[in-house]
């Protein structure tokens, strides 16, 4: 190799233009991934704030079973007089209507009693702002 | 005052505000248990408190008969479901022995006007709570709604 070589020709004889192409590709390889992790930054920083939504940090729920109702002889009592007082009125009745109905009518503790049918699911919302009795569910709890 | 808050954070309608925020609103923020068959509010009288439910289940008997219950912790009732242009039109009266937080009317109006963003997040929510849990309340049921409550 010669010793007193300069300028281009050190450059040719010492592989100088392939290590500065591979030196810019990698600056630029560098850079356009910077760029990239940079553009999608705002989708990791939205992630780390709903991290509460994802499945991977929810904490898991209780479980949910329903203790099973049971209603004492009053309250089935009760549940007798309220069925005979929703058949006077619609199929589809109005709650508000049935509790006066309940309260002229004398049914012991009427507000707590409705409550407890409704969390018996024996009186069941029609989802239409209307309720109606739920025979099946009071025939296995009350007759 | 910081137990009320507690409770209102709770309520799937507050839990997105700022702690700040409700700070605002809980100075006259009051705890309040009911008693069985107590009447909360009745329509046609003029509305001075909304209502967020802590225990306890709550009947809500809005017009022609129709009704709702609102019996979990952190139930919202006011707005449209409660009253418009200052009068309750529905009436409210406690099923079972309930705690509640009173909120007073004009505080909460003046709440949502002084908060924008806290007022959009909070009437996004009310919007999807509203419709999820209330799917039968119609604007025919609560004409002219729009800023009246």
């Amino acid at each position: 190799m010669e010793a007193n070589v300069y300028g281009l020709d050190a450059i040719n004889a010492y592989n100088g233009w392939a290590i500065s192409v591979v030196g810019v590709t990698i600056v630029f390889t560098g850079l356009v991934m910077l760029s990239l992790a940079i553009s999608q930054l705002h989708k990791v920083l939205d992630l780390w704030e709903n991290r509460k939504e994802l499945s991977l940090f929810k904490k898991k729920a209780p479980a949910t079973d329903r203790i099973p109702v049971e209603l004492t002889p009053g309250q089935k009592e009760s549940a007798r007089q309220f069925k005979l007082l929703a058949e006077t009125l619609s199929d589809h009745f109005s709650l508000p209507k049935l509790l006066k109905l309940a309260r002229i009518s004398g049914i012991d503790h009427p507000h707590a009693t409705l409550a407890r049918l409704l969390e018996a699911d024996i009186i069941v919302s029609d989802t239409q702002g209307y309720h109606v009795l739920n025979m099946t569910q009071f025939k296995t709890l009350v007759s | 005052m910081k137990r009320a808050i507690n409770i209102l954070k709770k309520s799937e309608l507050f839990k997105s505000i700022e702690e700040k925020d409700l700070g605002a609103m809980g100075q006259v923020l009051e705890q309040r248990s009911v008693q069985e068959g107590e009447i909360l509010a009745t329509q046609g009288d003029t509305a001075t408190f909304f209502f967020v439910l802590k225990t306890g289940t709550i009947l809500v008997a809005l017009n022609d008969g129709k009704s709702a219950l609102v019996n979990t912790t952190g139930d919202f009732i006011g707005l449209e479901l409660l009253s418009s242009k200052g009068i309750y039109i529905s009436t409210l009266t406690a099923l079972t022995p309930c705690e509640i937080v009173v909120i007073p009317r004009d505080t909460f109006l003046e709440f949502i006007q002084d908060n924008s963003s806290a007022a959009a997040t909070f009437m996004q929510a009310w919007s999807s709570y509203r419709s999820r849990t209330f799917p039968f309340l119609t604007e025919q049921d609560t004409p002219n709604m729009d800023y009246h409550y």
